[in-house]
């Protein structure tokens, strides 16, 4: 492995632990596959539909979120919103990462 | 069947059938997404082939999207797989030592001519080969199933709080056992002395009065008959039984003296496992180490009938089979023991020098 796949592979490390909180972060209010993708491109991090799809059933099947089917036009679109449990754990998620982000700052300063 | 369909379709095939519609619909959704908002952008038509294809090409290959949601997948998964690995290395020698008795047996019984050496030579590792693959193949079934059918197996153990202090009780690995070394030595000088100095102890005979005796047993006053049990095919193989437990008195000896095991001690182990495993089959495969016959039983009075005496011999026989095979198998288990401990021994060392 060279060091630009060592850094690419350490970076992606990095972010596999962000996206979770970042998405849990946008399901506030309702949002289908795509229209979170942008959200999540607006804020600033690009993620890609093969992680995201997949992460979205995972964080449903641990309870997190609720989804449903609706009709919108011609097409039908899945939602994703935070359940009950997820909004339980956002704040607190919250927390801990402020707590990360200080500490990695002190250390790294 | 448009492109996507046939994307889909693609993508499916890799899918599991639970949740696989559900899993293409909402892709469908999302490459509609795709295609309009690329439409949009291009100015191009939304059923605008080129432009499908490319979409698709960078959503991904199909076989990768369908990974992407079936996530890490085991045949056995990280919780059973050490339990499998111990598993395996039990019962693999055990099934290899008895393929090789099996077919030490049966070369035996079919009086195997020179010239027809190679072939059975051939015959005798394609059975080793198909015993370990019949082995390693069944206890992965066994394991795979558990896997699959029994819950308790996929979640994560509940773990225990652990004492630093109970690393009090283990004894280092390396270090001897001077109480087993001892036994051993004592046990191989009986040995050596019976067979060696009073194989007649190991005798069968009867009295005048009609009962009688077999096994280890003082020559007593009164008997009318007795002959030692071991056949002369026995003591040819004595020299060489003197030498392999001389060695293993002398490496007892040197082992109690240093305390514990080394790289040296461990191969020399298996050296003479492996010498006595040889030995022991061949004596499995040569002539009855047992000197008696019903016939001659019967010449010399011995008080059964003809039926009764040849029941006896036969048990004898069978008796010292099963001893041999007993020998072979204990002598591949400790061999195995020892290679997998000079393993082990190994690692650490390697890692020290890394």
């Amino acid at each position: 492995m060279n060091r630009d796949e060592l850094l690419e592979n350490t970076i992606l490390e990095l972010r596999r632990g962000v996206i979770v909180l970042a998405v849990l972060s946008r399901l506030d209010e309702p949002q289908y596959g795509y229209s979170l993708i942008k959200r999540l491109a607006e804020g600033g991090l690009e993620i890609d539909q093969g992680t995201l799809y997949p992460l979205l059933r995972r964080l449903e099947s641990q309870g997190l979120l609720t989804s449903d089917w609706r009709i919108e036009g011609e097409r039908p679109r899945r939602y994703y919103v935070l359940s009950e449990a997820g909004r339980q754990l956002l704040p607190r998620l919250k927390e801990e990462w402020n707590g990360i982000v200080s500490m990695m700052t002190r250390m790294l300063s | 069947m448009n492109l996507i369909d046939i994307y889909l379709s693609e993508v499916g095939r890799y899918l599991p059938w639970k949740g696989r519609a559900d899993i293409q619909a909402e892709l469908r959704s999302t490459l509609e997404d795709l295609i309009e908002e690329r439409a949009r952008q291009s100015g191009k038509a939304a059923d605008d082939e080129d432009l499908i294809l490319q979409v698709l090409e960078e959503y991904g290959e199909p076989e990768k999207v369908a990974r992407s949601y079936r996530g890490e997948q085991y045949l056995i998964g990280p919780r059973l797989y050490p339990v499998f690995e111990k598993v395996v290395f039990i019962a693999l020698p055990i099934m290899l030592v008895l393929s090789v008795i099996g077919a030490v047996i049966s070369l035996n019984s079919l009086q195997v001519e020179v010239r027809n050496l190679p072939a059975v030579i051939g015959a005798v590792v394609g059975n080793l080969i198909s015993a370990v693959i019949t082995t390693v193949g069944g206890i992965a079934v066994i394991f795979a199933l558990l896997e699959r059918f029994v819950p308790e197996f996929k979640s994560k153990p509940k773990e225990k709080p652990w004492e630093a202090r109970s690393l009090l009780k283990i004894s280092p690995p390396d270090r001897v056992k001077p109480a087993e070394l001892i036994v051993e030595i004592l046990l191989i000088v009986v040995g050596l002395v019976v067979f060696n100095f009073f194989p007649h102890l190991i005798n069968i005979g009867y009295y005048d009065n009609g009962s009688w005796w077999i096994g280890v047993i003082a020559v007593n006053a009164g008997h009318a008959w007795e002959r030692s049990l071991l056949s002369e095919a026995f003591f040819r193989y004595l020299p060489y039984l003197n030498l392999l437990w001389g060695a293993a008195i002398v490496f007892d000896i040197v082992l109690l003296r240093r305390g514990r095991w080394e790289v040296w001690s461990r191969w020399s182990q298996i050296g003479l496992k492996a010498l006595g495993i040889v030995l022991a089959a061949v004596m499995l495969a040569g002539p009855s180490l047992i000197g008696v016959t019903a016939e001659s039983l019967r010449a010399a009075g011995f008080p059964a009938d003809e039926e009764a005496a040849r029941s006896l011999v036969m048990i004898m026989n069978q008796g010292v089979r099963l001893a041999l095979i007993l020998v072979i198998l204990f002598n591949g288990l400790d061999a195995v023991q020892a290679f997998v401990r000079l393993l082990r021994d190994r690692k650490p060392a390697a890692a020290a020098r890394a």
